[in-house]
């Protein structure tokens, strides 16, 4: 077996760093794990969603009289059973539960209907009459821009069709280019692409005698789902339970509240029944959620000595029918390019434009992927045109250590470098960059991404993320976390930080989570914040735990406890973490240095000093004796950052991640097909808490890359979804995924837990622009549209062919 | 939208007796019947509510349509075999391995385990307004395929066109099984008969096959080439599940070349040459490249665009017959 762990630090940890599976792994393979639709409720009824065949049409009348009497169905909704709309971020609450009088896209819900059985469910959807008035659809984001006297959200936007403008400028553009040596412009373009996750929608909702309701759903996002359904369904939000069972894959797309996840619930409290809904994977496509169909223009300019001495970009990205994230979207369209690299002078201006499709919002990598391929493809182009290597440049460039970059992000631990360098040596880049024969290419491109949103989407005062903990008489211990587990391992993630810090095994150690009755606030699985947050909320809680048992030991033995002094306040900006733990304090503070003279391993606690030790249990009884229940809290609060202008909180976080990628490419010039024989890369995720889980994502990504790259692509025809199955939506299969090196890289954050940062996002987006260098190396032309798809590899190939021949 | 089928009879003979009869009572009583093999061409489309039959004839447990045998220079293959077990036959990777391998070439192992040869030469043709759910059909307007008056893909077609739908001959078999001049057995009310597998196939992408309602195929015929050799190519954007965008295969004899194309036209192409000049490579496949792209009617109704399709037929007869003379040195 490979050893995960080579490469990387010793840290002396028992199970941090260590390549665990994930602890449910062995109830997913074995088919035990319970999905959300695996959940049997005593005789549910279910729910049906009639959907609109018209992506813009006006609902003149709905006649619900048939269906209604058909047997065996229990009730129906329509939008006029909703007042309040919703939406995941509080600025844009622009979607119905259910169309009203308006519709809005292809496949958006006309009307809901529960009966005893899916048969009867469906043959009652067929008796609904709705008359619709057909309107013209607005298809694309160029058209929504001009003009209209019937824009799809007359209640923001009378004018037009724009949903939000962001315009952010830093530094003086002018002068920044007229310091280049090179200035390139270029315009993209980047399809729709929808997350693919394994497990469709599903919700059921079961309800008490008393009125209260307990919602299963497949979703990324408990507590906002909590908030949602209590304003839309006008009742408190301790009446509603959110849990999320095993959930087959999100990946941001289940990551806003759906109107499935209201109509069951509001089915259950009208009709005191259970109820149950399943997607079908065309309706997951109609809900989408997916990557915006972007447009961009960015325009660099480059000094040979300078590096990067401007960048600027125009980009419209068609948001869909609603809101979902899409304001956060729009600004990371611009901010996330402020790494890896210094860029002294940035202006963007991006216009997120409701059109009559299904909608996007948050997707991994969340906003950064696009431009981030435009701005890696022009700074290849900038390298091939002064005669630099691009893989140097990109070295030298990447941001040092506990600096800020234009727009005034924080960056503080920073280990690409090395893992590049590591990289470069790996795949022989000298060797070959520029030297294969045609139809050979290698290329590289790199990347950066927060380690958690800094800001909550809903302003609170509470922090970031808290974990309970308790420990049972007979030593279990257990973390109450709101963390959801999406398949990325955070259950996994939380138990290890307390069994590192409790000298446990991991199998002693039991995770609940996000189950909104029992687990505390967590702000659910998004912007790559889980690890950093919740893991250091799950370590403070242990820290705390820690203390109570050192103390209990310390009774026990007869020796005095050791004193926690109160530890002065990091006056660095750029290091918070790895301070004494504040135990008088409300918080921890982030990561904190526990160590107390005590020596926590095979079931005991030993002093250092007094080389005496009393069994684990022993402190867990004595520590039981006083309170008679043993429970701490842990929580983690993100720092004050960030500068002072308008939308300087967009893509703020305690860290960046940092991530290269080489890749290896056989373009066959007479078919257009790219085949992307290897990819190696180094992902900077500080210190990796789990190598095997760290892996597991680096290829998770790389496929997924892989698919935006070269395949994948909502097809959309006069507002109808074209492509709403896995047969004809191209996920690339396991054939196409290529060998995969993964170049051991780390540093050592401060404030992340145990000095890791996020692995689940950032290493996506790299991965598509350094294909498309490796094409360019390997046949001399610039792709820039996505996905790269054979027939575009030929156009260009064609058109370099005449262009060289008009020039010679 | 629905992840139920509609109801339909559904009856399973087990052997060649049973059907008949059964076959004999629906057509007496003016049952709507359709067959069904694999199913996992049929049953898509049930789900996708393209076609409603009142009752489904599952030819599965009629043992006497499976298998492979050989008589003399002819190895005769029941219909109903499946195509994983065409792809590792014995027989067949020996005598025809390009048939092995554009049967393996075909959807995923858990769909060839089911799939069958004659539900792969019988596989309904293919437009992208037509393999869609109702939803998204009434979106369009149904075409005619689905019974409507319209063709999104020929907006001028109307009802009395010689070719009123122009979905796509998707089968992935059937090409290397033209150029090995197969014949086909069908079974009907009237009795057995054999025809050429060319002459199944229409213009159409309607009415596309020539069998009438009664009759089904009981087994594929291939003589052993002699001194031929073949090769398949399909254009897929991944080497698994997806149906051919345009499937190649060519045939190089000592005085003879032929070529039979998949995922075009309404039918498959199926074209010969004389190889005038077996030292020029060029020379040698103009003709039947020429051939092939009049023959060629492509649209947008596949994950590739038209002309990109028909770009890669040169492409594709070009290497297959480089990949036959690369083998034979
Ligand atoms: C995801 C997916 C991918 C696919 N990819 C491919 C592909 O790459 N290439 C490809 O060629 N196909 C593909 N298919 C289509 C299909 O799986 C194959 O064509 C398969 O061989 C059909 O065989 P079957 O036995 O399942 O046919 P069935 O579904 O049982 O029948 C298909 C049709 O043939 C008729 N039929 C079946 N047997 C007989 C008979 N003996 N006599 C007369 N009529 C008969 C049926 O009435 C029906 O109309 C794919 C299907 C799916 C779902
Ligand atoms: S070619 Fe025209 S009629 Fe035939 S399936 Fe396609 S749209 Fe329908």
């Amino acid at each position: 077996m490979v050893d995960l762990t080579k490469g990387y630090p010793d840290k002396g940890y028992k199970i941090i760093g260590k390549p665990v599976p994930l602890i449910d792994s062995r109830a997913k393979v074995m088919g035990q794990a319970l999905y959300t639709d695996d959940i049997r409720l005593h005789n549910p009824l279910t729910i049906k969603i009639l959907r609109s065949p018209y992506p813009s049409a006006n609902i003149l009348s709905l006649d619900t009289k048939d269906a209604l009497a058909l047997k065996g169905v229990k009730g129906i909704l329509t939008g006029a059973d909703f007042k309040n709309t919703f939406g995941v971020l509080t600025i844009s609450k622009d979607e119905p539960a259910i169309a009203r009088d308006v519709v809005r896209y292809e496949g958006e819900p006309i009307a809901a209907v529960a009966a005893e059985t899916e048969t009867i469910a469906e043959a009652a959807l067929k008796l609904i009459k709705v008359n619709y008035e057909i309107t013209e659809a607005v298809l694309d984001s160029k058209t929504a821009l001009k003009p209209t006297d019937r824009p799809l959200h007359p209640e923001l936007n009378k004018e037009n069709n724009l949903h939000k403008k962001v315009l952010q400028e830093f530094g003086d553009m002018e002068q920044g280019f007229s310091e280049a040596d090179v200035v390139i412009e270029k315009r993209f373009r980047f399809a729709s692409i929808n997350h693919g996750f394994t497990e469709p929608h599903a919700t059921q909702v079961e309800i008490d005698n008393k009125g209260n309701i307990t919602v299963y759903s497949a979703t990324q996002v408990p507590h906002y789902l909590h908030m949602a359904m209590a304003e839309v369904l006008e009742i408190p939000e301790h009446n509603i339970r959110i849990v999320k069972p095993h959930l087959g894959g999100g990946f941001g797309g289940k990551s806003d509240p759906f109107p499935h996840e209201m109509i069951a619930a509001k089915f259950a409290l009208d009709l005191g029944r259970n109820v149950k809904i399943k997607f079908t994977r065309e309706e997951v496509f109609f809900s989408h959620h997916g990557r915006h169909q972007t447009d961009l223009t960015m325009k660099l300019g480059f000094s040979k000595e300078k590096g990067i001495t401007a960048l600027g970009l125009d980009t419209l990205i068609d948001g869909g029918a609603y809101g979902s994230f899409g304001i956060v979207t729009t600004y990371y369209n611009g901010v996330l390019l402020q790494g890896p690299y210094k860029i002294p002078n940035f202006r963007f201006h991006v216009n997120r434009m409701y059109t009559n499709k299904p909608m996007c919002g948050a997707m991994r990598g969340h906003g950064g992927v696009n431009p981030r391929f435009a701005s890696e493809v022009l700074l290849d182009m900038a390298c091939a045109e002064i005669g630099l290597d691009p893989a140097e440049t990109r070295l030298k460039m990447i941001h040092k250590e506990n600096t800020l970059t234009t727009n005034e992000f924080r960056i503080t631990s920073v280990g690409l470098q090395n893992g590049l360098k590591e990289a470069m040596r790996r795949t022989k880049w000298h060797e070959k960059y520029g030297k294969l024969p045609f139809g050979k290419g290698i290329g590289v491109a790199c990347g950066f991404f927060i380690s958690g949103s800094a800001l909550p989407i809903h302003w609170n005062k509470l922090p970031s993320s808290t974990v309970r903990m308790t420990i049972d008489h007979d030593g279990g211990v257990t973390v109450y976390s709101g963390a959801t587990d999406i398949g990325q391992g955070s259950d996994t993630m939380l138990a290890q930080m307390a069994a590192e810090v409790l000298g446990q095994s991991l199998g002693n150690i039991k995770v609940i989570s996000a189950d909104t009755r029992i687990t505390p606030v967590d702000l659910g699985s998004y912007s790559s914040r889980v690890t950093f947050m919740a893991g250091n909320a799950s370590r403070n809680a242990a820290i705390r735990m820690r203390k109570i048992l050192v103390e209990a030991a310390c009774a026990l033995l007869d020796i005095d406890p050791p004193k926690y002094e109160k530890p002065e306040k990091s006056k660095d900006f750029f290091r918070q973490g790895g301070l004494k733990p504040d135990f008088e304090q409300g918080f921890l503070g982030p990561n904190p240095d526990y160590s107390d003279g005590f020596i926590f391993e095979d079931g005991l606690i030993r002093s250092e000093n007094h080389n005496q030790s009393v069994t684990f249990l022993e402190a867990v009884e004595k520590a039981l004796e006083f309170e008679g229940i043993l429970q701490t809290s842990g929580t983690y609060r993100a720092p004050k950052l960030g500068g002072k202008f308008k939308g300087a909180g967009a893509g703020l976080s305690p860290s960046y991640s940092f991530t290269a990628f080489i890749v290896e490419v056989t373009v066959d010039s007479e078919t257009g097909f790219i085949k992307v024989d290897k990819a190696t890369c180094a992902h900077d995720c500080g210190f990796p808490l789990n190598p095997l889980a760290v892996n597991g994502q680096i290829e998770g990504c790389i496929h997924m890359g892989l698919g935006q790259a070269l395949m994948e692509e909502m097809v959309y025809d006069n507002g109808a979804t074209q492509n709403p199955s896995f047969l004809d939506y191209k996920i690339p299969s396991a054939f196409e995924q290529p060998v995969v090196d993964i170049v051991p890289t780390f540093s050592d954050d401060s404030e992340g837990p145990f000095g890791a940062k996020e692995a689940g996002e950032g290493i996506l987006a790299p991965i598509i622009p350094a294909i498309a260098n490796a094409v360019y190396d390997a046949v001399g032309i610039r792709l820039t549209q996505l996905p790269m798809r054979p027939d575009r590899v030929i156009f260009a190939l064609e058109k370099a062919k005449k262009d060289k021949g008009a020039t010679s | 939208m629905s992840t139920l089928l509609e109801s339909f009879n559904y009856v399973r003979p087990t052997n060649l007796d049973q059907l008949n009869l059964l076959v004999m009572d629906y057509i007496t009583k003016g049952y709507d019947f359709t067959f069904s093999a694999g199913g996992t061409d049929i049953i898509p489309r049930l789900k996708k509510q393209i076609f409603n039959p009142e009752n489904l004839i599952s030819l599965s447990g009629i043992s006497d349509l499976k298998g492979i045998e050989k008589k003399g220079e002819i190895i005769i293959i029941g219909a109903l075999t499946t195509l994983d077990d065409l792809a590792n036959h014995d027989l067949i990777k020996k005598y025809f391995p390009t048939l092995a391998h554009a049967a393996h070439k075909v959807a995923s192992p858990q769909i060839r385990n089911r799939a069958t040869l004659g539900g792969n030469i019988m596989v309904d043709n293919r437009c992208s307004y037509i393999n869609q759910s109702s939803l998204n059909r009434d979106c369009h307007a149904p075409c005619f395929k689905a019974d409507g008056d319209i063709c999104h893909i020929v907006k001028r077609a109307k009802r009395g066109d010689e070719v009123l739908c122009q979905a796509r001959f998707v089968s992935d078999t059937a090409p290397v099984l033209l150029l090995l001049e197969a014949n086909i057995t069908i079974m009907g009310q009237g009795g057995l008969r054999k025809i050429k597998l060319n002459d199944l196939y229409l213009n159409d992408g309607i009415d596309n096959r020539s069998l009438r309602k009664d009759e089904l195929i009981t087994k594929i015929e291939v003589k052993i080439p002699e001194n031929e050799s073949l090769h398949y190519e399909k254009l897929a954007i991944r080497n698994a599940l997806d149906f051919p965008s345009l499937g190649v295969a060519v045939c190089l004899s000592e005085q003879n070349l032929s070529v039979a194309l998949t995922g075009l036209n309404p039918r498959p192409g199926l074209f010969k040459a004389k190889i005038k000049n077996y030292n020029n490579f060029d020379e040698m496949v103009s003709d039947i490249c020429d051939q092939a792209l009049a023959f060629a009617v492509t649209y947008n109704q596949d994950f590739f665009p038209r002309a990109y399709r028909k770009s890669m037929i040169p492409v594709f007869i070009k290497r297959g017959i480089s990949n036959i003379l690369k083998e034979k040195k």
